[in-house]
């Protein structure tokens, strides 16, 4: 795996390569001040991962990051807190604060590690090809995999692809979330941000921005949460503003 | 507002109004009135006990009314804006009170022995009279109400603007940037694998920094030399984050006079944090910012003139200008029309020169 660091700030670049060469053998292409020279190095590069930083002069991380291909993974490293929903909009792999944890960091490249093994995986082979009342099947190397609804926990729209999160494994197929939700039971499967759709049953505990199932953390989206708290709750719980 | 204050400060407004001299008021008033009694009746034809028995009546009820339309009539009816209804009921009160009075004359019974008569005969022409010198004394009663209200409306007016003119002053102040002092320790932390000297030195620095912020940002006027250090610091941290940046700060005179000169905090970061902000160079040229203080005259005369890229252009338009308009608001009510500060803008520089009374 390879990856690029931007940020506009010099003594923030060093500390991030010092700190992936720490942390991890990711390969370091390049480090970048602004959002353009970065760009240009992508047009003749195969680059893996983006260490981004969001608040830069004239192009931010975040007008930066919709302007990515498909197959780069982007972690965003900055000092503000109140980007994160947005990050997540964007489909990033993480969102790191400055200054940045080094477990935190580690924890983040393995994530966009797992992520990158499965986009090898070439996704776009595995297909849906049915489903039942009880159960899906998705088409993978010529076999037919039978996924119980039961089974999966959450379902993580990631580019192009949904991730399938089941107790023992992660299956990645070609789809859209909103195709994906379609063929799920509604009564148990929740739409709860642009990127998650959760199993009810699943959900140990949340809060008004997270829902925690197991080491997992999913955020709750702004248009996503009256739903989440009225079906959930009842009613009896609203969101917080 | 000032010139208000001032005239509360002396000696028979404070009489007046003043919580301290309640209960003298209160003696004055009964004193005043008993001695307007009885001095232009002390030639009076009548003598003896009866004459002290009309004195009595007179002074009870007049004091009275007196209380009754400071204390009942003025704020129920008078303050609450229903004075047609007070006139009335004024007339009334004053018009009851002296028909008790003569009620009380004729109870006496001496009275009963021959001057009975002369009362009646007075009594249409002195009931008249009467009638308008009680209304006159009551209403000057009303007028000193009237009066210690409207001091202390003014008083209240007066400290609603100050606390408003603070409050909007303390606003306009410049707060401590969160994501400036993030973006620092991540610097700091970089620095710390490298450069022990340089990461020790910018912990010193961020220290000075902060502490002016925190404690030297809540004084109304602090020293320009400790504001001068803390825009070099800040100048400094800031060509840390930075590839290119030159930065420089003149300070012209001799030490003693900028000892001497005090300044309200942060005046003067709104300018340099603009500069800071505007004089990223997208292009591969040589941004720089030079700041310079110079005592002319009666004068402080600041300057900020830093490098303009005609290609940047900042991110967050939106708020892009909202630092100078709230800096000229400051200005405004620090000095009223006392500064001037020009401002000018051409394609490679921006500059700011800000002229300030000492």
């Amino acid at each position: 795996m390879n990856c690029i660091i931007v940020d506009d700030e010099p003594l923030a670049r060093a500390e991030m390569e010092a700190l992936i060469n720490e942390v991890s053998s990711i390969k370091i292409l390049g480090s970048f001040s602004n959002a353009w020279t970065a760009l240009d190095f992508l047009k003749s590069n195969q680059v893996d991962l983006i260490f981004l930083d969001i608040e830069m002069p004239m192009v931010t991380g975040l007008d930066f990051a919709v302007e990515l291909s498909g197959s780069t993974l982007v972690i965003f490293t900055t000092a503000y807190p109140q980007y994160a929903l947005k990050s997540y909009e964007l489909d990033a792999i993480d969102y790191l604060l400055k200054p940045i944890d080094k477990r935190r960091l580690d924890k983040a490249i393995k994530k966009a590690e797992n992520y990158q093994k499965l986009l090898s995986d070439n996704p776009e082979k595995n297909t849906v090809e049915g489903n039942t009342k009880d159960f899906l099947l998705i088409k993978s190397d010529r076999r037919f995999h039978r996924i119980k609804f039961e089974d999966i926990r959450f379902v993580e729209g990631l580019k192009d692809y949904v991730v399938i999160h089941l107790a023992s494994q992660k299956l990645i197929t070609a789809m859209n979330l909103k195709t994906f939700h379609q063929k799920l039971p509604q009564d148990i499967f929740l739409r709860v941000s642009k990127s998650y759709v959760v199993n009810k049953n699943y959900i140990e505990s949340f809060d008004h921005h997270t829902i925690y199932l197991g080491t997992n953390e999913l955020p709750i989206g702004e248009v996503y949460k009256r739903e989440f708290f009225s079906t959930y709750s009842g009613g009896s719980i609203l969101p917080e503003n | 507002m000032k010139a208000e204050l001032e005239l509360k400060n002396t000696k028979p407004l404070q009489f007046m109004v003043d919580d301290r001299y309640r209960i003298l008021r209160h003696v004055v008033l009964l004193v005043v009135s008993l001695v307007l009694i009885i001095y232009p009746n002390l030639s009076s034809e009548y003598s003896g006990p009866f004459n002290y028995y009309r004195w009595l009546c007179i002074y009870v009820v007049l004091i009275a009314m007196c209380y009754i339309n400071m204390y009942v009539l003025v704020p129920i009816f008078f303050f609450t804006g229903r004075y047609l209804l007070y006139l009335v009921l004024l007339a009334l009160l004053v018009f009851l009170s002296l028909t008790l009075i003569s009620s009380l004359f004729h109870a006496y019974p001496d009275t009963v022995t021959g001057r009975l008569e002369e009362v009646c005969n007075e009594k249409g022409k002195g009931f008249f009279q009467g009638f308008f010198i009680t209304s006159a004394i009551i209403l000057i009663t009303t007028m000193i109400k009237l009066f210690q209200r409207w001091t202390k409306d003014n008083e209240r007016i007066a400290e609603l603007n100050n606390i408003t003119l603070r409050m909007e002053l303390n606003e306009l102040r410049s707060q401590i940037n969160p994501h400036f002092l993030f973006n620092m320790l991540n610097g700091i932390k970089a620095l710390i694998r490298t450069d022990h000297e340089k990461a020790n030195l910018v912990i010193m620095k961020l220290s000075e920094f902060l502490r002016y912020q925190i404690y030297e940002n809540n004084d109304e006027k602090t020293l320009l030399k400790s504001e001068i250090t803390f825009l070099s610091n800040f100048l400094n941290l800031e060509m840390l984050r930075r590839d290119k940046l030159s930065v420089d700060i003149n300070v012209q005179g001799t030490p003693e006079i900028f000892n001497g000169i005090y300044v309200p905090p942060n005046l003067f970061t709104t300018f340099v944090e603009n500069a800071v902000k505007h004089s990223v160079d997208v292009s591969g040229g040589e941004p720089y910012i030079h700041v310079k203080f110079i005592v002319v005259g009666a004068e402080l005369h600041f300057s900020c003139i830093n490098s303009r890229d005609p290609l940047f252009v900042p991110n967050d338009q939106k708020n892009s200008g909202l630092g100078l308009v709230n800096i000229k608001r400051r200005l405004a009510l620090l000095y009223q029309e006392g500064y001037t500060l020009t401002v000018e803008s051409t394609e490679n520089q921006f500059s700011v020169l800000l002229k300030l009374p000492l």
